[in-house]
């Protein structure tokens, strides 16, 4: 994980899978992405910030289902790759947007083949594949129910399964815990951290909670500016009251990139507009 | 072929294709040979099923292809969609394969059914196929259609809109035939006499046609939708060039009117199917064997009511057989001739003389009412032949019953003098009293 509105720096010496160099992105006159950088190693990498802030735009980058205007984006090795290679990127990507839409007349495990076919798993594996990725999140059992009739927890699921279905190197979840209730969300955060021992996971939430129980490293994103980047720990670790300027140096503890602006950490919790307050 | 299967189930075209599948054979089997004007004839066989395909199916299963290509929109797939690594073109094809699949199982029910009917009739076993294969390239260019305006416009109100389009398309077509649209988009509503057959090329380069526009229509969804891996510019640039050349050979071709533009004159057969009853003779096509029956029935009545009248016509030979020297008479079976009376009055019909002169104009015969003296002339050859033909009123019915009530010899000179001269275009002589 790296810090700094203009540098990319290395953390810990772990290769990044994927990475972001200065990288702007915008809708009309709105600045989504204002030269960002990141880098994303193995485990997992929360994007924690508040709606609005750029996580599903910068996820939308990272899916390549979006070119920056300007700036680069690195996936797997490979720089601003054309269409074939592209082709090939995607089949190493899995996805799980925000909004998850499903076919409620497929079943399980129709929908996840399909979602194998999506992602050019060799016919000859997809059954195999879309079983093993049904298995990995508990739901082979209801491989033959439709997906209309399953509960919004199950379908999370059935998410993240389509997600791992071709066994991707780079895992993008974009709120995958929004609309869970307290006991299915702490199941996901388990099966969040399993998928991250497997793959680079980059999820998306405005859940402080989350990250904090699942993330190995964070970044926080405010109005298209990452404000904050660094491990769950050193996050938790701020002093109380942190509220740092913009340009991420002149925070109370003095530290490049440990700051949150436009945020705080107040007796303990961490604060941030749109985010629910997590404990520090 | 799995998820393709899986397409095919879970879409909705299934029930479209079902639905219209039953009513086709409803349709099929509905209606009576005795007044069929496709059962028996193989071509005109295939001509139906497509044209029923194209015009009823077609638009139909269009409008499943169109609720079908909204559903990514409706169910919210569209955002991983778009970042799967099978490419934008790749999911709008497996969507028409699997209506067009649908469409053509229930096309193929069609078929065997339509062709069960005409071979309980016809003696012969030739199924024309070319028509067979451009009605499957419109259906598929039909819900390739279905397809685009689908994902163009993925609201539940314009899916309808898919198969209206393509209906007024052909109500616009049959309004103004022999336009480049008729030629483009072909719903083939016309009946060939067995003179004809399908005119192979044009069918094949028209199918060639339906499937790259219908393959280049499903290309635009993902042409739009920037975010999923556009097509291949070289498979693009392909399917428009197959298209563009399909597309321009089509409607630069021409055919001498009347005929089709879809049909040919076919190769006179090396030996027609002919029934003879003395004097009287008539000769049909091969493919009208199933009609020979009634044919020998009816030269026989023909040939006894006329008896040794001269003047008449009494060889008769179906439309487009090459004809022999002298008073031979070409018998229309434009509106098949089902039944041995049908075909008994089409004799008669025929073997009344004609002018040998394309220019010559009808005489008024005043004694009728200045009705044309060739009318009197058939009403009499009728009357005597116990065919009665048309009303035309008491004063013509007098001089008809003044004619007929004549000594035979008298009526038999009157016919035959009054044969050579509408051949030679002259008034008839004066009816005999």
């Amino acid at each position: 994980m790296t810090a700094g509105r203009a540098g990319v720096e290395a953390v810990a010496a772990v290769e990044a899978v994927a990475s972001v160099a200065a990288v702007t992105v915008r809708y009309g006159s709105t600045i989504a992405l204002d030269d960002v950088s990141l880098e994303f190693p193995s485990g997992v990498t929360g994007l924690l910030g508040p709606n609005g802030a750029g996580k599903s735009t910068l996820l939308s980058l990272l899916s390549t289902a979006r070119r920056p205007k300007s700036g680069t984006v690195t996936l797997l090795g490979d720089e601003a790759p054309g269409r074939a290679r592209i082709q090939r990127l995607r089949q190493r990507i899995g996805v799980l947007p925000q909004s998850f839409g499903f076919y409620p007349r497929f079943t399980v495990l129709e929908f996840t083949e399909y979602a194998a076919w999506l992602r050019k798993v060799p016919a000859a594996q997809r059954r195999e594949r879309a079983f093993d990725a049904l298995r990995l999140v508990q739901m082979e059992k209801h491989a033959d129910r439709k997906m209309g009739a399953l509960s919004g927890g199950m379908l999370r699921r059935v998410g993240i399964a389509q997600a791992m279905v071709n066994e991707p190197a780079l895992v993008l979840l974009d709120e995958p815990t929004v609309g869970l209730d307290p006991a299915q969300r702490v199941g996901f955060r388990a099966l969040i951290q399993e998928l991250g021992e497997r793959s680079a996971v980059v999820m998306s939430t405005h859940l402080a909670e989350d990250v904090a129980h699942v993330c190995d490293r964070v970044a926080v994103l405010i109005e298209g500016s990452v404000r904050f980047t660094g491990t769950v720990a050193e996050l938790c670790a701020l002093p109380d009251g942190g509220a740092p300027g913009k340009d991420g140096k002149d925070g109370k503890d003095g530290k490049d990139g440990k700051e949150i602006d436009g945020g705080a950490v107040e007796a303990g919790y961490l604060h941030l507009a749109g985010t629910e307050a997590v404990a520090t | 072929m799995r998820v393709l299967l899986t397409e095919m189930r879970r879409g909705e075209a299934k029930g479209a294709a079902a639905l219209m599948g039953a009513i086709g054979v409803y349709y099929f089997t509905a209606e009576s040979p005795a007044q069929s004007d496709w059962i028996g004839w193989w071509t005109q066989t295939s001509l139906r099923v497509q044209l029923y395909s194209v015009i009823v199916m077609g638009p139909v299963t269009s409008a499943a292809a169109a609720w079908g290509a909204g559903r990514a929109f409706r169910h919210r797939t569209r955002v991983w969609a778009d970042t799967a690594a099978r490419g934008g073109w790749a999911q709008a094809l497996l969507l028409w394969l699997a209506v067009w699949l649908w469409a053509l199982l229930a096309y193929g029910v069609l078929v065997a059914v339509a062709f069960s009917r005409t071979a309980e009739v016809s003696d012969v076993s030739e199924p024309a196929w070319t028509p067979l294969l451009l009605g499957a390239g419109m259906l598929g260019l039909e819900i390739a259609a279905g397809v685009a305006i689908g994902s163009a416009l993925p609201s539940r109100v314009v899916a309808p809109f898919a198969g209206i389009l393509w209906y007024a398309l052909f109500v616009f077509v049959a309004f103004v035939p022999d336009t480049p649209p008729a030629k483009l988009f072909p719903a083939i509503d016309e009946f060939w006499s067995s003179e004809f057959e399908p005119n192979t090329a044009r069918m094949l380069i028209a199918f060639a046609w339906c499937l790259a526009l219908g393959l280049l229509l499903t290309a635009l969804p993902a042409l739009r939708r920037r975010a999923s891996l556009a097509p291949r510019p070289v498979a693009l640039g392909a399917l428009v060039v197959a298209a563009v050349v399909a597309g321009g050979a089509l409607v630069a071709f021409r055919t001498p009117t009347p005929d089709s533009y879809w049909a040919v004159r076919k190769a006179q057969p090396a030996q027609p199917l002919c029934a003879t009853s003395g004097r009287t003779k008539v000769c049909l096509w091969p493919e009208d064997r199933h009609l020979l029956p009634g044919a020998r029935a009816a030269v026989k009545t023909v040939d006894e009511r006329l008896g040794t009248l001269e003047g008449l016509n009494r060889a008769f030979y179906a439309s487009g057989l090459k004809r022999p020297a002298g008073p031979v008479a070409e018998l229309s079976l434009m509106t098949p001739a089902e039944t041995e009376a049908d075909l008994t009055d089409a004799l008669f019909a025929a073997a009344l003389p004609q002018p040998e002169s394309a220019d010559c104009e009808a005489h008024p015969l005043k004694q009728t009412g200045g009705f044309p003296d060739t009318f009197l002339f058939e009403a009499v050859i009728r009357d005597r032949a116990g065919a009665p033909g048309e009303y035309y009123g008491e004063k013509f019915g007098r001089v008809l019953a003044r004619v007929t009530g004549a000594p035979a010899a008298k009526q038999d000179a009157w016919i035959e003098t009054a044969a050579g001269d509408i051949r030679a275009c002259r008034p008839v002589p004066e009816p005999p009293r």
